[in-house]
């Protein structure tokens, strides 16, 4: 009796159910403990995203009895900055005060807005910054193109997690009932951002591991194994099973974890142009996670690729000891 | 319930609407259609290839001889549309299930629960092998299992040979479980119109005989080969090794998994209670399909893409083959000579019927085998010999004949193939026919004696 449709088809199922089951030899696994943020900065800028913010940050307190500090970064009045270096250009900050229980205004320093934030992010030491995005800005002034010079800056400089909100009807509240935590390269921020993850998902709600093979990543790494290999042909279907097989410890962690806690779980390894966020123009409501470790030139590109792309909020993880150095700097 | 007594039956009169063609045309034929299964066997074009060739070259040698009319040949393959509708229901179904990781799952969950110890794992792989082969088909089951057994032997330092071997030849016992374990099942489940349940009532209770054999045979040839006896150090280390593995780290969507394991279930269930429902297996098999890619699949193209194309057109040739040589009157010759031969008496009948049809199997497909058995079958039949233990004796013979030798039967194809590639393990002719040979003999004999009693005893149902 001849194998099925050949030899070669036969070996390469074998192989595939093989590289299945070798996925499953992760050894012993712990289960993720969800961070749960103490204390917050939200910044207001006067832009529609405000409201997100807001509406952000009493989420966090309802939830998780957060303290916020409010820093109003809108364009500031010369005339009301003081001698010493604060400005009284707080209007919004003190407004939003009534609004969210537990919290308290923060003058803001004279300086850049990124200056203003980070100072603000040293001296109250927040769990979590959370930050309109583009600042200043409706998010249909920029589009897809750019998401300002702040967020390039925090994201470079930042010590703690950012929250960036996006389009102004999109909440954290309902955000968190469809997690998405993405992940383009290998990086040990990882187990740290699904932590995020389940500290922040809803009760009940849908999280995801998308592993997005960047095309020209993609391309980049077969050129070199090419050239390196030449009778090798890498294809993307094999690239993606490479990356399954690198990220299977925080894939089984995260899966447990969520079996543990309810929580309906998916792995999704698939291309950059099908990858999550939705459209710019797509009212779904998702919260988007990356990690960013700091020195990682590529993960940086696409963090910041797929956060100038997104109408959902994302939530940036930044590496706290590599970023706190160049803050010294 | 069917007749109990031995009452030598007259002989059976052939099909009587088929003009026997000259000797010379029948022999001619014959020849074709062995040619193209010697073609099957030895492996020298592909098996599709030698199917379409021998029954393009048939229908213009009716053709030519004016043996019938061309739209003749619709009429050899209307009769088995249902079984492409199977083929291709079962096929979708399996890729999407498959894909979900629920086997992979299930087998590895399995395998943790056995601690590695050798005896309780050469046991647990012997019955899930059937139980997976029952339910998705030898070649599937095969795939996980064959890959399964070579990463935990792997990891734990077992010799793979004796788990991978022992796997083959279970899941020739599980391919005679049910209706849907086996295409010579399907084939003639279909033909002779035997419900899904008869299958669970006749062949199932045999299929575990069978593989109660099997375990024996294959622990005893393998009585040297693998540590049988562990002390409970070694048991320690080899339970934490094998805990390293964590089935959860397969499964990328739990939804998935879940709905995988409800539309196989219910397809399962629809086959069972298809009489009753009023509907073909092929109707239960697509909406099964249907359901899997509305509800379970990522990629429908891939999943449809994945259907086996092959088997269906090697079985469209197959079935043109038997529908031209049965035209010539030459099946029914060989059933007239068959019912001579044996004085019409059941008692004889099968036990021919079941070693020509194992050994048979055991050296070319069990396809063929069961294509061309099916109409002698049913000539032997036609002259009042009850054909209930005809068919079941067709139905376990035809797989178990696959255990007789290394290319009798895809699971053993596909064991030795992934031994040689992912091992480097020769297994020869010559051993495969001492371990295999040994079984199918012991299996052939048990088969032949059951359907005998079962006959005897009413225990098979009327059809």
């Amino acid at each position: 009796m001849s194998a099925p449709e050949g030899n070669d088809e036969l070996g390469r199922q074998v192989d595939d159910s093989m590289r299945l089951f070798q996925r499953s030899q992760v050894g012993p696994t712990e289960l993720i403990a969800g961070v749960k943020p103490t204390r917050v900065v939200a910044v207001l800028d006067g832009s529609p995203q405000d409201e997100a913010t807001i509406e952000s940050a009493i989420h966090l307190r309802d939830v998780y009895n957060t303290e916020t500090v409010l820093l109003d970064e809108s364009p500031p009045n010369a005339s009301m900055i003081t001698g010493d270096g604060e400005t009284t250009n707080n209007e919004l900050a003190v407004a939003a005060v009534n609004r969210i229980s537990g919290s308290r205004p923060l003058p803001r320093r004279e300086g850049e807005p990124f200056e203003s934030i980070l100072a603000a992010v040293s001296a109250v030491d927040p769990d979590l910054v959370i930050v309109p995005c583009p600042l200043g800005r409706s998010l249909e002034s920029l589009g897809a193109d750019s998401t300002g010079t702040v967020a390039d800056m925090l994201l470079a400089r930042c010590p703690k997690p950012i929250l960036f909100m996006r389009r102004e009807t999109a909440h954290l509240q309902q955000a968190v009932q469809d997690v998405q935590m993405l992940v383009g390269a290998e990086s040990h921020m990882h187990l740290r951002a699904a932590g995020w993850v389940f500290g922040l998902i809803g009760e009940g709600g849908k999280l995801s591991l998308n592993l997005v093979i960047d095309r020209e990543h993609f391309e980049n790494i077969r050129a070199i194994v090419e050239a390196l290999h030449p009778e090798d042909d890498l294809d993307v279907s094999e690239f993606s099973r490479a990356m399954t097989e690198t990220h299977k410890k925080l894939h089984t962690a995260m899966q447990r974890t969520a079996n543990e806690r309810n929580l309906s779980y998916a792995l999704r390894p698939q291309t950059a142009e099908v990858a999550p966020p939705h459209p710019l123009d797509d009212d779904s409501q998702n919260l988007l996670v990356m990690s960013l470790e700091a020195g990682d030139q590529f993960n940086a590109g696409f963090v910041r690729d797929r956060l100038r792309r997104s109408p959902h909020p994302v939530l940036v993880i930044t590496d706290p000891n590599k970023v706190f150095a160049q803050v010294d700097q | 319930m069917m007749g109990t007594t031995w009452q030598p039956i007259l002989a059976a009169s052939v099909e009587a609407d088929i003009e026997p063609a000259s000797p010379w045309v029948m022999i001619g034929f014959a020849t074709i259609m062995m040619a193209t299964y010697v073609g099957v066997a030895m492996e020298r074009f592909h098996k599709t290839v030698a199917a379409l060739c021998g029954a393009g070259v048939l229908v213009a040698l009716s053709l030519f001889l004016g043996l019938y009319e061309y739209p003749q040949v619709y009429e050899f393959l209307k009769e088995d549309l249902n079984i492409f509708g199977v083929i291709i229901g079962t096929g979708i179904l399996v890729d999407v299930v498959g894909k979900s990781g629920l086997f992979h799952f299930i087998s590895m969950w399995i395998a943790r629960l056995t601690g590695g110890r050798a005896s309780v794992l050469f046991a647990t792989l012997c019955v899930i092998t059937f139980l997976f082969v029952a339910v998705l088909t030898i070649v599937p089951a095969m795939l996980i299992l064959s890959s399964l057994v070579l990463v935990i032997s792997r990891s734990l330092g077992y010799k793979p040979a004796p788990l991978m071997l022992s796997v083959a030849i279970c899941a020739n016992s599980g391919a005679i479980a049910t209706f849907a374990s086996g295409l010579p099942n399907i084939m003639i489940g279909t033909a002779a119109g035997l419900p899904y349940m008869h299958f669970l009532k006749v062949s199932l209770p045999f299929a575990v005989v069978s593989l109660i054999i099997a375990m024996v045979v294959l622990r005893w040839m393998f009585r040297h080969d693998l540590p049988w006896k562990q002390t409970e150090e070694e048991a320690a280390g080899l339970k934490a090794q094998i805990e390293t593995f964590d089935p959860w780290a397969m499964v990328e969507d739990r939804r998935v998994l879940l709905r995988s394991a409800i539309i196989l279930g219910a397809t399962v269930l629809g086959f069972v209670f298809a009489q009753q429902l009023g509907v073909g297996m092929d109707f239960v098999a697509m909406v099964g399909a249907t359901a899997a890619l509305l509800f379970a699949g990522k990629g429908v193209e891939d999943a449809i893409g994945k259907v086996n194309w092959t088997v269906i057109l090697f079985f469209m040739g197959l079935f043109i083959i038997i529908g031209c040589v049965k035209e010539t009157g030459a099946l029914a010759w060989v059933a007239t000579q068959v019912v001579e031969l044996s004085d019409n008496r059941l008692s004889l009948l099968i036990p021919l019927l079941g070693v020509f049809s194992a050994v048979a199997s055991s050296i070319v497909d069990n396809i063929p085998v069961a294509a061309t058995l099916i109409p002698i079958v049913r000539d032997i039949s036609a002259g009042g010999v009850p054909v209930e233990p005809l068919w079941w004796t067709l139905v376990i013979c035809c797989n178990l004949g696959g255990n007789g030798t290394p290319i009798g039967s895809i699971s053993c194809v596909i064991a030795i193939y992934a031994l040689k590639r992912e091992s480097g393990i020769h297994i020869g002719w010559g051993m495969f026919l001492k371990l295999g040979g040994t079984i199918m003999l012991v299996q052939v004999a048990g088969a032949i004696a059951y359907v005998l009693c079962a006959y005897n005893q009413g225990w098979i149902p009327e059809l």
